[in-house]
């Protein structure tokens, strides 16, 4: 019996260390994100030397059909899979893609566009043809589709789209629009393929992207993962990647870790702190200026943002000097307008800093406050507004503003700014290449709605509607800059600062970029 | 037995019509608009009034209400607002993934715990015992997000025997189960060897059990045919109560090893204000809970005779 009892005390006891081993080994360890790590056991590994770019970002939306496309970085890979008619150069000029040329008729009411002839569409669906042009401009119009493009694309101004022959398209407009060109060069212009969506449907397109790219969808989630294949059928030159492997992953730690041991070669990084720490290690850095802007609005239609003097106090609150040097590093600038400056029409030298608490607080007494207001500030509770947020806080209690901070998910706060009842926000914004949108929402027409600031001034209303009308660039140029000029006089939005991206890179990997709207431009992409 | 089972089931369905009713209220009382979420903050009144009267946001409360109801007693969980496909067929994709990692988490930890648990007992007060207790505390008290992260660092970064992203082509099946696994089984050990602990020390006093040892019986079969099985009551109550929380503890586990599992579903799903989606896998988790109740409940007729007569 103690034989016994010795056995089974001796067998537990292995049992106890062995878990007590295992246990402890979960609970110590090194910071191995400074020494580098191990190479990955065989993550995304490249069967048959097949050359593979892993890419991740924190974010995608669920929908990968193009009419519901908020921005062009929608699907990361927008611009691998689909094509427009025009290509948009970063310089904001257009240059010939799946239209090999294009002319205008002389009264600018007629634009005819010459297909590529060969231009084919991922998984067997045929050659691109002028009917699958008509019909990719037509679904914005079907509300069936959820499209948010037909203002985008001014579709209203479009009479009729006439296809004479499979090469050929024309579009006719109402009136002449000096941006037409521009507009079929976004990504709210994408081109699908009809005979696709007669097989697939609406849902099918929601989940399979079929384009003309130079990669084809090759499987995944939407907002999870995606893969695309180099597209052997390809009109243009063919790619030097054989597979583009994207993945989201909302933890930034994991992305890091993971691009730190070799499984990522790509990936977007917020922190400056964390930029110096790669630029150290030798990673290769990209910067890249944006289309957003960091911006601090005010509802004119909300006390105490309804007096001009409260107002102007809080452009004398706010010290943007102060969020260029030690939140951006010196990597932004002021941008001096509402629209980013890689944006067409964007007025940029407008607005000067005036960062004066003194005044700020004169003029709060003049209003009626001389012994401060109190204010909210509402912000979406992510990693990158909390910073600036908490230093608007700080900087507005200098001049008498007591700002209780809201920070809440997105849905939230687009639910309180968009419905009129947040005073104040800040927000990281982004403006489409061809400034219309963002100059036109702040009209009185798109109040209640996307004009956020609450401002109905018909002055503003006739220049931006001016500007609109215009029948020549310079017209549209003189009207809209005006109407910048009157809307930043109105002092319901602040512009703090440019907003950039860094993209890191693994050093093997060349010829990756990246537009300032977020889409990663990876046709002579290679991995060494 | 059976009718048991049965009466079992019956009385869960009011539970899960509860929970419909419920979710289906208190997600729409949260802030934020699904149309507006999906369209961007550039949207306009008419869009977003189409992209309403396309999901039927624009009908009453009630009306949405009787709709939904409507369709669930059938089966249908409706559309998803943000993925454009059917509920049901979404949560299909992502459930066996979430299912496997707590269902397999719950098994190794749950059998590594009782080993542990009855080591613990057998060596009361000594060395191994108090080992084992302070790092069952330490593993009670760690965040799970926590112990995956530290995973990550040990396997993946210093040893490199699993990769960071689990979902990365190439990777096995059991690379990728590896680490939310690991991280799981520390979680669900923690709890459950301190309950065997104690269940088997309560035990150790019983009179049965002095009169085993007396009649000669080996003490592996007194240790375990004896001691273990009378102290399973609370053991198999510790791991249902793990099954239950152990499908909370995927959604957390599925964002640190970038695992395509029902909770990543569903958070995305609360982000786009998607009310049939967060409708359809609430449902379908307290469904599961349901069920493992149900499950511990059969169990523990198993374990003593005695329970299975009185309910009964």
């Amino acid at each position: 019996m103690q034989r016994q009892n010795k056995k089974i005390n001796k067998l537990l006891g292995f049992l106890a260390v062995f878990a007590v081993l295992g246990l402890a080994l979960s609970g110590c360890g090194g910071n191995s994100a400074e020494s580098g790590g191990n190479a990955p056991v065989s993550a995304d590994a490249a069967p048959g030397g097949e050359k593979v770019l892993r890419v991740a970002r924190d974010w995608e939306d669920t929908s990968w059909d193009p009419v519901t496309f908020t921005g062009a970085a929608q699907l990361a890979l927008t611009p691998q899979i689909f094509e427009t008619l025009c290509k948009l150069e970063t310089d904001g000029s257009s240059s010939p893609l799946l239209a090999e040329s294009w002319e205008m008729s002389p009264d600018g009411l007629a634009y005819t566009f010459h297909l590529r002839r060969g231009a084919q569409f991922h998984q067997g669906y045929g050659e691109m043809t002028s009917e699958d042009v008509k019909f990719s401009f037509e679904r914005n119009l079907d509300p069936d589709t959820g499209s948010i493009h037909a203002e985008t694309l001014n579709l209203s101004n479009v009479t009729s789209i006439e296809t004479p022959d499979p090469y050929t398209v024309v579009f006719n407009l109402a009136s002449p629009d000096v941006d037409f060109i521009t507009r079929c060069s976004q990504y709210s212009s994408i081109i699908v393929s009809r005979a696709a969506f007669d097989a697939i449907g609406l849902e099918g397109f929601a989940s399979t992207p079929v384009g003309t790219g130079p990669f084809a969808y090759d499987g995944g989630t939407p907002g999870v993962k995606t893969e695309a294949v180099r597209f052997a059928d390809y009109w243009g030159a063919a790619p030097k990647l054989d597979r583009i492997v994207y993945t989201i992953i909302t933890d930034s730690n994991v992305i890091y870790s993971a691009f730190e041991n070799g499984e990522l070669d790509v990936i977007f990084v917020y922190y400056q702190d964390k930029v110096n720490e790669y630029e150290a290690q030798g990673y290769s850095i990209n910067y890249i200026p944006s289309d957003q802007l960091l911006y601090v609005g005010l509802n004119a239609q909300l006390d105490p943002w309804t007096d001009m003097k409260v107002r102007e106090a809080f452009f004398h609150a706010v010290d943007p000097q102060y969020f260029l040097d030690e939140l951006f590093y010196g990597n932004e600038t002021f941008p001096g307008g509402y629209i980013p400056p890689i944006s067409k029409y964007a007025l940029t030298d407008y607005l000067k800093p005036g960062y004066d608490p003194a005044r700020a607080k004169a003029l709060l007494a003049e209003a009626g406050y001389p012994d401060g207001v109190d204010v909210t500030l509402w912000c979406v509770n992510d990693e990158l507004s909390t910073a600036p947020s908490l230093i608007v806080q700080s900087q507005l209690k200098e001049s008498g503003f007591n700002v209780e901070l809201q920070m809440v998910d997105f849905g939230v706060f687009i639910d309180q700014v968009r419905g009129g009842t947040a005073g104040m926000w800040l927000l990281y914004n982004s403006t489409p290449p061809l400034a219309d949108d963002t100059i036109n929402r702040y009209t009185s027409d798109f109040y209640p709605g996307s004009n956020w600031v609450g401002v109905t001034d018909p002055v503003y209303d006739a220049l931006v509607a001016e500007g609109l009308d215009a029948s020549t660039e310079e017209e549209k140029t003189a009207a809209f800059e005006e109407a910048q000029r009157y809307f930043l006089d109105l002092k319901a939005l602040y512009p703090i600062s440019t907003y950039g991206y860094h993209f890191i890179t693994q050093p093997n990997v060349t010829g990756a970029k990246l537009w300032g709207d977020l889409a990663l431009h990876l046709n002579e992409a290679d991995v060494g | 037995m059976g009718s048991y089972v049965l009466k079992r089931f019956l009385s869960a369905v009011p539970t899960v019509i509860g929970v419909f009713v419920v979710v289906f209220f208190v997600i729409r009382m949260i802030p934020g608009d699904p149309a507006v979420s999906m369209l961007g903050s550039g949207a306009t009144e008419a869009q977003i009034q189409v992209y309403r009267v396309k999901y039927g946001l624009d009908a009453p409360l009630p009306v949405q209400f009787g709709i939904a109801f409507r369709n669930f007693l059938t089966g249908d969980l409706g559309d998803s607002i943000s993925l454009y496909k059917p509920v049901r067929e979404a949560i299909m994709e992502r459930l066996p993934g979430t299912v496997q990692l707590a269902g397999l988490g719950v098994v190794a930890g749950g059998i590594l715990a009782v080993f542990l648990g009855v080591a613990a007992a057998v060596f009361r007060g000594k060395w191994p015992d108090l080992l084992l207790t302070s790092l069952s505390s330490l593993g009670m008290s760690l965040p799970t997000f926590y112990i995956g992260l530290w995973v990550l660092m040990i396997f993946a970064r210093k040893l490199g025997v699993i990769p960071v992203l689990s979902n990365a082509r190439g990777v096995s099946y059991w690379q990728s189960m590896f680490g939310p696994l690991l991280t799981m089984v520390v979680g669900e050990t923690s709890l459950l060897t301190r309950t065997t602990r104690s269940s088997m020390l309560e035990i150790f006093n019983e009179d049965f059990i002095r009169t085993a040892r007396a009649k000669g019986l080996p003490e592996k079969w007194v240790m375990f045919r004896h001691a273990l099985g009378n102290a399973m009551i609370p053991i198999i109550t510790v791991t249902g109560y793990n099954l239950a929380t152990a499908f909370g503890g995927a959604i957390v586990l599925e964002a640190v090893f970038t695992r395509n599992g029902i909770g990543s579903l569903l958070i995305g799903a609360i982000n786009a204000r998607d009310y049939p989606l967060i409708q359809g896998a609430a449902v379908v988790i307290a469904m599961l809970m349901i069920l493992v109740n149900i499950m511990t409940d059969i169990i523990y007729g198993f374990a003593d005779p005695r329970i299975r007569v009185s309910g009964e």
